[in-house]
Order: C-alpha cells, then structure tokens, then sequence
C-alpha cells in the first residue's frame, strides 16, 4: 500500500498558501487512458491506485472545457463498456463534477437498472441542462418503487418545473413511497405551479403523504416569498395557520405570516397568541417579536395577564429581545410575579432595556432578594445597564441610604468600572458600617486610577485593623494596574508612617508593584528592629515577580536566629527559584534547588523543591528526586517528581 | 410555585413519577424530555451529559448498532435508577413520540442532514453535533427547516460556552487589539486510528448488530468494512470532512465569533492538503491548510498538522494594537493587560454560558435563539465546505457570502451538494 506524502512542505517556510494545483491524492502515477483502462476491471477493495490517478486528473483539469470534453468521451465510451460495476460507480463520481448534456443517454440507460440507477442519479442531479430533466421525466413511468423514488427526488433537487404534472399525479397514486416523494418534489421545485399542484392535491392525501404534502406546501410557501410573492404565500400561510391544520404545519405557517406579511399578520398572530397548544402560542410569541412597532409591544403586553407561567417567561424574553423600551413597565410588574422564573425573565429584560429609571430597582431587588439566582440576576442586570444616566444613578445612590442597597450599588460600580464613583467610594471606605466599607474598598480596586493612590494609603493609613487588608488589596490593585504607576508615594508613606501593621502592608504594596526602586527598601526592612517588619519584608521578597531578592532570602534561611523566619525565607526562596531566569540552565536551577532540600527540615519545604524539579528536567534533578525517596516523608512526592523528570529525558 | 413543564407542553401523558432521577432535585414534570439519537463516542459523552443535567429527562436512546444502544441504555438506567428509557433502533420511532421535547444527535456527518430536518419536522429541539452537514446544502436544508419550524437548535460547538472563548472574542469584538487584520487557527491533523481498524479495509460482511444499510444511509453504496464505520467514518469524505471538518465547529467557529461574522463568510477561500492514505477508504485531508479572505479584508490562514504558529492549537487575532491567543489550554495576549481588562456596559458583551447543554435546556423553555444555531454553525462551516473543494479541485474558490454562491466555477458549484441514495432525501 502506497502511503507517500506526495506533497512536500517546507516547514521552515512562513505560512503562505501555495498556489492552487495541488492534487487530491497527490501527482497522478498513472495517464488518464492507463487509469481509466485499468478501472475497467476495478473491484471495491482492490488496489486503488487507478482511481486515485483518475481523480486527480479529473479535479485538476475540470476547470478546462477542453479536457472535460475529452475526459467526458472516454467516460462515456466507458459507461458504455463491460467495466465491473464499480469502476462504473467510479466514473459517475466524475460525470458528477464535469458531465454535460453528452452524458444524458448513457446514464438515462443506467437509471432503468436498480443496481446502477443511483449511481447514475449521482451524475445526473448535478448536470445542467434542460436534456436531463426531460431525461428523468421519460423514465418517471418506466420505473417503479426504489428507483423512481430516486428519480423523483432528483427531479425536487432540480427544481424541474415541467415535472409538475407528471408529479401531482403520482401524488396521489397507489404506492405511498413514490407518492410521499413526489408532494416532497414539488415542495423543492417550489414554483406558483408547483404550489398549485399541492394546493390542489394535498387534502385529497392521508398519513404519511399527507404529512409529505403539507410541509411541501409550507415550502412552496417559502420559495414563493423568495421569488418575491409574498401576497400569494401569505394566502397560503394564512391557509395552513388555521386551527385543524397539523400543529407543526401552523406553527411554520406563523412564521410565514410573520415573513411574508410583517404587519399584516398581527391579528393573525395575535389570534393564535390564544391557542390552546402551547407550542403555537410559544411560535406566536416568538414572531410577534419579530415585528417592530408599539402595537406589537402592547398586545404582547397585555396577554401577560392570562398568559400561563411559561408563556410569560416566553413573552418577556420576546419584549426582551425585540428592544422597545416602551416594554419597561411589564417587566417591572413582573418582578412581583409569584413564579421565579418569570422574575428572573423580568430582570434580564430589565438589564437590557431599564436604563436609568431600573437602577435603584434593581439595587433594591438585589439586595432584598431571597432567592441567589433572583439576587444574582438583578446584580448582572444592573452591571449590564445601558443608557444615559445609568451610572450617574449608581453614584448617586453610594454616600447614603439602605446599607445593602450601597453595598449593591458599589458592586455594580465596581463591575461596571464606573471611574466616577471613586470619590464616593472613597468616602465610604469611612462609613461606620463596616459592610459598606468593606464593599467601597472592594470596589475601589476597579474604580480607581494610579491617580487616586495617595487617596487610598490615606485611608490605609487611617483604616481600621479590620479593614487594612481590604484597603492594602485596593491600593495593590489600583497600582498594579500600570507599570507607570508611582512608587513613591507608597515609599514615601512606609518611611513616614509609625504604625507597624500599616508599614507591613505598604511593603506588601510594593512587593505587589515589583519596581526596582522599591527592593532596597524591602531589604531594610529585613533589618528592621521589629519582628513584625523582618517577617513582613521576608514575605514581601517571596513575592517579588522576579529572582533578584534570593541571595537575601536564602541568608536568612541559612543563618538567622528566628527559626520561624528561616522557614518562612526558605518558601518564598524555593518560589524565587521556580521563576523564569535568563541564562540559568536546567542544571544550575538543580543546583539551586538541591541547596534548598538541603535547608528543608520539614515534608513542605521538601515537597515544594520536589513539585519543581520536573520544571528543570536534567540528570541532576533526577538525583535530587531519587535521593529523596529514601525520606519516608515525601517519598511518594519523590517517586512522581522522578518519574516525570525521566519522562522529559526519555522524550528528548 | 415552579413552572410545571405541563404548562407548556400539551402532551397528555405525564412522566411517571418513577422516572424522577434517585437525587434528581427537578420534578420529572418540569424535566425537558429528551432522547439521544447516536449513542456511540461523542453520543455517548452526550448521553453523560444530558444525564447530569437537572433540567433534563433522557427518556429514549436510539442507535443503529446493538452494542452502542445497549451500553447507552444501562447508562441511563443506571443513572436514574430505573428501566424507563427506551431503546430504539430507528430514528423514526423516536420522533413520532410526542412526549419528546428535543433531541440530541450524535450521528455520522452523512446523516445531520435528513435527520435533523425530519426531527425540526417533528417539531423537536435540537442539539445536533458539529459540523452542522456533510455538504453546505444540507447545512441550508438544516437551517432552513429549523427557522421554518420555529425550532430551538445548539450545535455541538461548546467552546463558545466556555469562559476563556468567549472573554477573548469579547475583547476582539470590543476594538481591544485595535483593527484586526488577520486570524491564525491551527488545528490537529492526521487521520487518528483510535480504533485500529486502518488495515481493516477490505470488504466484508457487517457485524450483525449493525444496520449497514441503514448506516450508509444517503451515501453512495459501498460494502462493509470496520475502517469505514465508527469514530473513522469521518476520514472518508462520503461520510466526513476529515479534521478540517471535525474542528471547523471548534477553533474556525471561535475566530468567526470574535470578528463578528456569525452573518457572513469569506469572499475567496483556498486550500491545499495532504493524503496521507490515499490507497485506502480514508480519503480525507490528512495535513491541511486553508486561506479565507473576508470581505473586510481580514484574512483567516487554518492550519492542520502543520507545525505553523509555534506548535500552538487554538484561535489568534492579530490586531495593529496587539494579538489574542484562545485554546482549550488557555488564553494569552499583547500586552498581557488585556488579560485582565473589564469590559464597559456599553461595550459588546456576548451571552454567558451556564454550560452548553444546559444553555440548550434553558433556550427550549424562553425559545430563545442558543449560542450556536443552525444559521451561524453554518456560516462558520462555510469556510472548511469552500476548503475542502478547494483542496480537492486545486483551485480558489470565490464566495458569495450574502447569496451564499460560488462565483464563476459551475464545476466546483456542483460539489456543495452530494446527490443522495434512493429513497433518502431531505
């Protein structure tokens, strides 16, 4: 079995389409004439190599009307021929693509066998030309059952008008197959004929052709509206959305209207906005949507108050999605409804069209809801809020009020990134109630600007204990944001400040912020007279985004006399490592690491330079891993640190 | 007070209250009532799927092949603790059930079409697997059938259900990497023998607990053999599209989604492959690449199995301000703070996800349009449908997108349908 490549990439090339030419299959290996003559005696299963060569030719020259004509010859002198059969299914694949009208007799002859019909239809259904509709036409009464099911699918697909008779009356004819096919064909061929044909014939139909016939009027129906006939396929649209029509016909049918009629179809619609089948009315809604105007709005309105449950939720999501903000007040009175779901319909409606006036109730409903998907979709509806206005009403509703409709309102300036709401937010972050302080330092990380850090280590400086990590979060966050952002204020505020707890988290600040001009001042508080400070500056350095601060990390780990602090030092080294450096290999890192595990005393420390190893694969790491599985207390961490290491060797 | 699905759905017969799953917290009476169509591989993952939702009842499996249907069928009992569910062997019986809601197929390309447009008939909604159709006229027949009938329809793309997806074409919709100019997605190639059935393409009598000639279905006939059926059915292109089309409703969809073009399509397209196993039944595209041109000028280069892009799967934009990288593995970007930006209300947001199936079961209840209908899974398969011709005919192929044409090739018109076997039709 040949299994080449035969098109050859340069991989190394950028990725630039080559030019068109390549062939399925790649470069024939044989002539069109030496293919074709050994397809003669093809067998499925035999060797391919022939078809593979034909193939090729026939896709790369059925561009040229020259070759296809030689090619189509040869095809047909073929079809002609005592050739097996499959290598005749072989050339109607390619009569497929580049046949004409040349080839209408041979394969019409082919259509009268049950083994070769299909193949032949293959060929035919996509050759243009009126000579193959009149040829599938001839043989509609010279065949029967399975064949002439497959040539009247063929003449649908061909949407052959002149067939219209032919197919009407088989129509109604004794095999249900055939007839089934043929209100189907007529459905495809979609013509004003055709539609007649069907208007004509359809209820003279039963069971399963009748089934057939109604869906091909529906579509008759939409190839008129196509063409450009909309009168005469809303008459009959109006026809099959009549009650006593099958339910899917109607709810196609409503659609239709809807298409074909815009609003003139409303009262028809609005009628079976009152039908008893569910599924009609949910199709009623739906199209009802799709027509723009008040009236529209105002009928869907008022069906709410008899509508069921569902119909409710379907009529809210269709005001919803139709986008008239003229549909306010129904959503607003829905979120009194005693079901859920339509409370929750209302709300999304509500995010989408509210604008200013359904903030505060939407804060409100967020916060007094009882149930999480209530509360939580009124907090997306209002994060969603569009309009003028909007986020003047959330600012404006931050300084007093209800504590937990400020909490809400905060949040939603938050998720909204309302910059306007800083001030207040600020001025929150002192309120007495620790909710609403707590929710305005939240908040102010995605509110505030690089500009309003002096304003929020003002309120670091001042905050209570409780509400100083919140504060150093918002400050972080808010500086973290550009790499432009000034350092010195932080800086400046640590060397000023005389609260031990607040110079901590200013020095979590500019670990957070990583700027260079910021390190000395973490590696003096190393040596800093307080406890809290050191432990605070290790911390900070275990957190610096690049390795610089290691050498000053593993000291402490080394030699310093709190045993606390060596451990805590050794963890953020051990971090410190793990990190992307320049111009450090594998082994070096090794090196690095086994320092480490020879500091660690206990399993964590141990089992952090283990998780890393397999970052660092090289023999070095894979002896650090096997030595420490001797050590009962991380020897399995050891033994899958190992084995990934050597699954990186082995892969190298 | 709950929604009683009764109140929606006229059926008569009411789930018996056995049917209720062992720790189902949703009454069977609010449960859209489902069945699996396909329960092999993929429907088999969507059998697991619909049976960990809620919102759903699995109360019919159907398959063509005996073992699959048996295995789908313990699946559910086993979940829901009883023996309600139903096996079918034909698709048809499924359909004329009329306590049935929707249905999710999971079926070989050469049959979405038929199926799918006789389940919109039977007024079923439907989950169908990507790509939407074997050939871009039975995705029209598709669409068509399902906006006709006024049917809620998801297609198996369910990366625009997942967070990272949809954060990055928000950012791409939302001007964040400035003017885009071009989109690179790379795809796996190669034709995977999952299965180890590659040597096994000789005919030979069909296991008996297979349908065969149902299996083939519209396809031309051909005979038996394990390298045609089941999971490597999709590298014959009777069948399938080989990987370009398995992961057009994937990585192609996502690049589609993030330029904004779920309504349009590229003006030219070409392509150009390779056939790993040409003397073989799998015919398809083993290594593939495909150039689309959209009318903004933007252009899409897919790449599969090449090493193009640095190794990397997945969906870039590349705009003048900077580039989105979106895959299953993650999402990167330049400069990396738009990794974390938020988005304005007045900015486009595209609908979150509360997981792809689920977001089907909440769409048949609003009868709202899902995250991937019919319409867009059909416009973001365009591009691998014009590919594949391209790549076959050797040539460019330009596009229509509003008429949905090709221009100035009848040949190559000809090969955006296949004609079917008798008495199949759509």
């Amino acid at each position: 079995m040949r299994t080449a490549v035969f098109i050859v990439w340069l991989l190394t090339a950028a990725l630039v389409v080559p030019s068109a030419g390549q062939e399925a299959g790649g470069p024939p290996s044989m002539s069109f004439d030496e293919a074709l003559a050994k397809l003669a005696t093809y067998e499925v299963g035999h060797d391919r190599a022939a078809l593979i060569s034909l193939q090729a030719i026939v896709y790369r020259e059925s561009a040229s009307p020259e070759k296809r004509k030689t090619m189509e010859t040869a095809f047909i002198k073929f079809l002609e021929s005592n050739a097996t059969r499959a290598g005749k299914d072989q050339v109607c694949r390619h009569l497929m693509l580049i046949g004409s009208t040349a080839s209408v007799p041979v394969l019409t002859k082919m259509l009268g066998s049950e083994e070769t019909a299909d193949m032949a239809r293959y060929a035919l259904e996509r050759i243009p030309g009126a000579a193959v509709d009149k040829a599938l036409r001839s043989m509609l009464p010279k065949t029967k059952g399975r064949v002439q099911v497959g040539i009247i699918n063929t003449l649908g697909q061909r949407k052959d008008n002149l067939a219209v008779p032919a197919l009407r009356t088989l129509v109604t004819g004794s095999d249900a197959a055939v007839a089934a096919a043929a209100a189907a064909a007529l459905g495809d061929i979609g013509t004003p004929q055709a539609a007649k044909a069907l208007a004509d014939v359809r209820l003279k139909t039963s069971g399963a052709v009748r089934a057939e016939a109604d869906d091909a009027y529906l579509r008759a129906a939409d190839a008129l509206v196509a063409r450009g006939d909309k009168k005469g396929a809303f008459a009959i649209y109006k026809q099959l959305s009549a009650p006593g029509e099958p339910e899917m016909i109607r709810i196609g049918a409503l659609r239709g209207l809807a298409v074909s009629g815009g609003k003139d179809a409303v009262p028809l619609l609005a009628e079976a906005l009152k039908a008893a089948e569910p599924a009609v009315q949910a199709q009623a809604i739906r199209q009802l949507a799709t027509i723009q105007g008040p009236e529209v709005t105002k009928l869907l309105s008022e069906r709410m108050s008899s509508a069921d449950a569902l119909a409710r939720v379907r009529i809210l999501a269709a005001l919803s999605d139709r986008g008239d903000a003229a549909a306010q007040p129904v959503f607003v009175n829905a979120l009194k409804d005693s079901t859920l779901e339509v409370r929750l319909a209302a709300l999304e409606g509500m995010g989408r069209l509210g604008g200013r006036p359904a903030v505060r109730i939407l804060a409100e409903t967020a916060a007094t809801a009882t149930e999480a998907a209530e509360q939580n979709a009124a907090r997306e509806a209002l994060n969603r809020l569009t309009g003028e206005g909007v986020d003047e009403a959330v600012v404006a509703g931050i300084p007093e009020g209800d504590a937990k409709v400020r909490v809400e309102l905060m949040r939603a300036a938050a998720a909204r990134g309302t910059s306007a709401a800083t001030p207040a937010l600020l001025q929150a972050a002192r309120d007495p109630d620790r909710t609403v302080r707590r929710e305005a330092l939240r908040a102010l990380r995605d509110t505030a600007a690089p500009s309003d850090a002096e304003a929020i280590i003002a309120v670091l400086r001042t905050a209570q204990s409780a509400d100083r990590r919140e504060a150093e979060r918002a400050l972080s966050a808010v500086l973290a944001r550009s790499e432009s952002a000034p350092v010195a204020p932080v800086i400046s505020a640590y060397q000023s400040e005389t609260n031990t707890a607040v110079r901590a988290s200013l020095l979590q600040v500019m670990a957070q912020m990583g700027r260079e001009e910021s390190l000395p001042v973490l590696r003096s508080a190393l040596k800093d007279s307080s406890d809290e400070i050191r432990r605070a500056g290790i911390l900070a350095l275990s957190e610096w985004p690049t390795p610089a601060p290691m050498p000053d990390l593993l000291a402490i780990a080394k030699g310093d006399s709190n045993p606390a602090f060596q451990i805590l030092a050794l963890r953020g080294y051990i971090r410190l490592v793990g990190l992307p450096a320049a111009g450090r290999s594998a082994s070096a890192t090794a090196a690095l690491l086994e320092e480490a595990m020879s500091l660690a005393k206990q399993p964590d420390e141990k089992k952090a330079v283990l998780a890393l190893l397999p970052k660092f694969p090289c023999p070095e790491s894979l002896k650090i891993a096997e030595a420490a599985m001797k050590d009962a207390s991380v020897a399995n961490e050891a033994k899958l640190a190992a084995d990934r290491v050597r699954r990186s060797l082995a892969q190298r | 007070m709950k929604i009683s699905r009764r109140e929606f759905l006229a059926f008569p017969a009411l789930i018996p209250a056995t049917a209720l799953g062992k720790n189902g917290a949703v009454a069977p009476s609010e449960r859209v009532v489902t069945a699996c169509i396909g329960t092999g591989w993929q429907g088999g993952n969507n059998v697991n799927s619909i049976l960990e939702e809620p919102g759903a009842q699995l109360v019919a499996v159907c398959d063509i092949d005996a073992n699959h249907l048996k295995q789908a069928l313990e699946t559910v009992n086993a979940k829901y603790g009883n023996k309600d569910c139903v096996a079918y062997r034909n698709y048809e019986e499924v359909l004329e059930r009329k306590d049935i809601d929707a249905v999710v197929l999971s079926v070989p390309d050469h049959w979405h079409g038929i199926l799918s447009v006789a389940a919109a008939r039977a007024g079923k909604d439907i989950y169908g697997e990507k790509p939407l159709a074997h050939n871009f006229a039975e995705g029209v027949a598709i669409r068509d059938a399902v906006a006709r009938y006024g049917r809620v329809w998801q297609t198996g793309s369910w990366q625009r259900s997942v967070s990272q997806f949809r954060f990055a074409c928000e950012l791409v919709l939302n001007g964040r990497i400035g003017k885009v100019s071009k989109v690179e997605v790379a795809l796996p190639g190669g034709l995977l023998d999952w299965d180890k059935t590659a040597h096994l393409d000789k005919p030979s009598p069909p296991p008996p607990e297979l349908d065969w000639d149902r299996w083939l279905g519209p396809a031309p006939w051909a005979p038996y053999c394990p390298a045609r059926v089941h999971k490597t059915w999709r590298w014959n292109l009777d069948y399938g599209g080989g990987l370009l089309m398995d992961w057009i409703g994937h990585h192609i969809d996502i690049a589609h989604w993030g330029l904004g073009l779920d309504n349009s399509g590229p003006v030219e397209v070409e392509g150009t492959g390779e056939f790993e196993k040409v003397n073989s039944v799998w015919n398809a595209p083993a290594k593939f690449r495909v150039f689309a041109k959209y009318p903004s000028g933007v252009t899409m280069q897919v790449s599969g199995g090449y090493p193009d892009f640095n190794f990397k799967l997945g969906t870039k934009w590349i705009g003048d301000e900077g580039w989105i990288w979106v895959d299953r593995a993650g999402i990167d970007a330049h400069p990396k703070s738009l990794l974390t930006a938020k988005l304005r209300p007045s900015e486009i947001h595209l609908e979150r996800s509360p997981g792809h199936h689920r977001q089907f079961l909440e769409c048949v209840k609003t009868r709202r349009r899902t995250l991937t209908p019919a319409d867009v899974a059909l416009r973001s398969a365009t591009p691998g449908y014009l590919g594949l011709i391209s790549i076959l005919l050797g040539r460019k192929i330009r596009w229509d997108p509003v008429n949905e044409k090709i221009i100035g090739d009848p040949e190559a018109e000809r090969m955006l349908s296949r004609p079917m076997r008798s008495p199949w039709r759509i």
